[in-house]
């Protein structure tokens, strides 16, 4: 089983206490601010930026934690796509290796009206990535150490559709949970969720937990994979019945104006 | 013949695989060059380069010249165009599927024609693959790039999709050749994706990477660095003794 040990002293930095605001379609720049990293001022600051369908990183150097000194020009010029995230990294760097003091992870950005003192938008479990599928609708995939769900630009108003239609829901998201609940607790093996982690595995997890109907742990022995597939049917199952997804789909279903 | 780069069109990509297909059966049919400039099965590229009778022996050639051709266009529209990677694994047919005695030794359609939305499959294109590890790779590329045009490879097929999220390290890059790159034989090494062997590119280096990112900023570290954070269990890898 694998365990997540930090034995640097490395802080997990919290997301509220960094705000990107994302600027531009064509040509698009950010900002980056934060607030009581409680970390050394002398701690040398660096933003990367990507997103899913691309393997490019952009790294931008931001000055110390108590001087930042933004790049005069951060354009996210070699990141495609439309959902970009990024990292802010405090680095140490007085030995010849600079070893991380702070970290915070998947932090996506904010729009250009957001009010100046609102926080970073929450980190999402499965961020929404419109990309060209060809004859696909929607896919799951493991990019920059997290999933994503992408779906089919292609489709006029996908987005609305994700958010929105009961039909998609209904048919989809099971079988999304499923299919990156497998990659926590049988690919990656991650069977335990440390309160603090912000590792997307230890987040997911945790939902898992939080879904089960016992809120039980997956199971852990070494190669108990269909005790883990049963553990993870219970989490579909049981997020089915609390959304009453079968009988939205089957409202969703009826024509227009029938009656019940 | 020099020639305006072109994309097969649907009908394009039609003939071109069941002549793929066929020629599993009959290794001596001829290739259908006919489809590469005939409107009803190809159109022209807007915005693209012109192809040129180049000899294409490695890997690393192709690469070059592909990042030539295609370089005013956008990375982005290149890695999903079916029809422009397909018209010139076919404009290159000679090259990518040769004639030897008489018969070609043909892989499977995805070795010509393109598929982008396949996270495996699409590593498996004869042309786009070298194109991209150039991309993605501009250094440290040569235990990939260094190899005959017409061998997929298992390095290739075991690795690239794998290592999407840490090749962009520069670090990671060197130390893959300082550690799994043999020069007397100018391949990889023997082990290097022996799932037995201690050390291995794949799965140990980059598992022991993802837990040293959580230490140190690895993005800024260079392959001795690296080679030295991960400890004994590489050192049997370093220079000759691996291969």
């Amino acid at each position: 089983m694998l365990r997540r040990l930090n034995y640097t002293g490395r802080k997990k930095i919290p997301q509220a206490q960094v705000g990107i605001t994302l600027r531009g379609k064509e040509q698009r720049t950010f900002t980056v601010a934060w607030k009581d990293l409680k970390l050394p001022e002398s701690g040398v600051v660096y933003v990367e930026a990507y997103s899913s369908g691309s393997p490019t990183v952009m790294r931008f150097p931001w000055g110390t934690v108590g001087k930042p000194f933004p790049p005069s020009d951060p354009v996210l010029a070699d990141v495609t796509g439309d959902t970009v995230s990024f990292d802010l990294k405090v680095v140490d760097e007085s030995e010849s290796v600079g070893r991380l003091l702070g970290i915070c992870r998947g932090i996506r950005p904010r729009g250009p009206d957001a009010a100046p003192d609102e926080t970073a938008g929450r980190q999402s479990l499965l961020p929404v990535n419109p990309i060209d599928l060809g004859d696909e609708v929607w896919r799951v995939t493991f990019m920059h150490d997290r999933p994503w769900l992408d779906v089919n630009n292609r489709i006029p108003g996908i987005m609305d559709i994700v958010r929105s239609d009961a039909r998609f829901f209904a048919l989809v998201f099971p079988a999304v949970i499923r299919r990156v609940l497998i990659h926590v607790v049988i690919v990656d093996e991650i069977l335990t969720a440390e309160d603090d982690a912000t590792d997307w595995q230890s987040l997911w997890l945790r939902w898992g937990i939080y879904w089960h109907p016992d809120n039980a742990d997956p199971p852990d022995g070494e190669e108990d994979v269909v005790g883990r597939l049963s553990w993870i049917d219970d989490v579909a199952e049981s997020f089915c019945k609390r959304h009453t997804v079968a009988a939205k789909l089957l409202e969703a279903m009826q024509p227009e104006g029938a009656s019940r | 013949m020099n020639a305006s780069l072109r994309r097969l069109t649907g009908a394009g990509l039609d003939r071109f695989g069941a002549y793929l297909i066929d020629l599993q059966a009959d290794k001596s049919l001829a290739a259908p060059n006919s489809l590469l400039f005939d409107k009803a099965y190809s159109e022209q590229v807007q915005g693209g380069g012109t192809v040129e009778e180049v000899t294409l022996r490695t890997k690393n050639d192709a690469a070059v010249y592909l990042h030539r051709l295609l370089g005013g266009m956008k990375p982005d529209d290149i890695d999903r165009d079916v029809g422009l990677w397909s018209w010139l694994a076919l404009y290159y047919f000679e090259q990518v599927c040769p004639v030897e005695l008489g018969k070609r030794d043909p892989h499977k359609p995805p070795r010509y024609i393109f598929e982008p939305l396949n996270h495996q499959r699409r590593y498996r294109h004869v042309l786009w693959t070298p194109y991209w590890i150039l991309r993605v790779m501009p250094d440290h590329n040569r235990i990939y790039l260094n190899e005959s045009l017409t061998v997929h490879g298992d390095l290739v097929e075991q690795t690239l999709s794998r290592l999407v999220n840490v090749l962009r390290l520069q670090g990671f890059r060197e130390v893959v050749d300082l550690l799994y790159f043999n020069e007397e034989t100018g391949t990889y090494k023997r082990g290097t994706l022996s799932r037995k062997r201690r050390g291995s590119l794949w799965p140990r280096l980059v598992t022991r990477v993802r837990q040293l990112s959580l230490t140190y900023d690895v993005a800024a570290m260079d392959g001795p660095q690296i080679i030295e954070a991960l400890g004994e269990e590489f050192s049997g890898w370093v220079g000759s003794h691996g291969a």
